[in-house]
């Protein structure tokens, strides 16, 4: 089964670079009802402006010990154009993955990505977090 | 006879008609950033966005309570405070019927159903008294551990930690109770549980349970 996942995430990965036009790296800031989670992105955009990637997220714990991880949660990101223009796109989003090392989540969403320039965007994202609304500011580096 | 063309008129026309097209969609977009950006400026401000404390009502007649919600686990740690009012007393004149117990709040273990293997707190009105209770399935048999007993109209804070191979309860000051915890997956899908009155005894007037979560 592991293996099987494995194999078809590499087949879907190496498929979606390949016809990648662009890489982006996402720094992302996400608050949900739980308190702020700080991650990053690595995505590939299509010519047709899908993007697929993965992600990683988590929130910071202060302890003795200094600074920890807590509900990390990663995995596979997509987002679907809705309406598309120069400067402002609109995608429909959604993240799946696990939290914990235990907790299967999906997280739905609608995305805006506004253009600063050829390499620089900035986009909110609101999505659902344990049945609460969160916001996200992601800033989209693209190479 | 070839007919003269003003090419010049033509091109000027086209660009008059583009150029103001994209100035009515270059505002919509605009308004629509700046909509955004009042919505993250709320989001991201200080105090919390979202009020937690949900109201769940189980309905005369109703074993299930009000609102239904699908929400999964995302922590080790089930945490919230609970407060029951007088809506919790019932008197059923059979002691075998009293000593059901009703369930107020926990969640299916890995990728299981509630009666395969699930932890929850459970709850019931017995001895003029508001007892609260472990309530399991491990493999599917059923276990129940006395925990303490609570005060009605007081929020009173209940932890459900998942742990290896137990599931251990905690409820205000109480000793902590640990259960054994069933054989299934490590990574999946862990389903919250609601309020649910019953047993097969359906509630017998309106039930009003306030729930916090804490994350």
């Amino acid at each position: 089964m592991k293996s099987t996942a494995i194999i078809l995430f590499e087949m879907l990965f190496f498929v979606v670079f390949a016809n990648a036009q662009r890489i982006m790296l996402v720094p992302t800031i996400e608050k949900t009802v739980a308190g702020n989670q700080y991650g990053s992105l690595v995505l590939f955009e299509t010519k047709s402006q899908w993007s697929f990637g993965g992600f990683y997220q988590t929130s910071l714990q202060q302890t003795a010990e200094g600074t920890q991880a807590l509900n990390p949660f990663y995995g596979v990101a997509i987002n679907a154009p809705l309406a598309k223009s120069d400067r402002l796109n609109f995608y429909f989003n959604l993240r799946g993955g696990i939290v914990n090392q235990h907790f299967l989540v999906v997280a739905p969403g609608l995305e805006t990505k506004l253009k600063i320039s050829r390499i620089l965007s900035v986009s909110a994202l609101t999505s659902v977090r344990m049945t609460y609304p969160s916001a996200s500011l992601k800033i989209y580096i693209i190479f | 006879m070839i007919q003269k063309i003003d090419f010049k008129k033509m091109d000027f026309d086209n660009s008059q008609k583009i150029k103001y097209h994209f100035t009515i969609s270059d505002a919509f977009l605009i308004a629509n950033g700046l909509v955004w950006l009042a919505i993250l400026i709320l989001l991201f401000s200080c105090e919390q966005a979202v009020d937690p404390v949900r109201q769940f009502v189980i309905k005369t007649g109703d074993h299930y309570a009000s609102p239904t919600l699908s929400e999964t686990m995302q922590s080790q740690k089930l945490v919230f405070e609970a407060r029951f009012n007088e809506s919790a007393i019932y008197d059923f004149n059979d002691l075998s019927i009293q000593s059901s117990k009703n369930k107020l709040m926990g969640f299916c273990d890995c990728n299981s159903l509630p009666h395969e293997n699930s932890a929850r707190f459970a709850w019931q009105w017995y001895n003029n008294q508001l007892e609260i209770y472990g309530y399991c399935y491990v493999n599917g048999d059923r276990q129940e551990k006395f925990i303490g007993v609570i005060q009605l109209n007081i929020y009173n804070h209940f932890e459900l930690e998942l742990k290896q191979d137990e599931y251990v309860f905690r409820l205000n000051s109480e000793a902590p109770i640990a259960m054994k915890r069933g054989t299934t997956c490590s990574t999946g899908a862990y389903f919250k549980l609601w309020p649910y009155f019953g047993g097969q005894i359906a509630a017998p007037h309106d039930v009003i349970i306030d729930i916090k979560p804490i994350y």
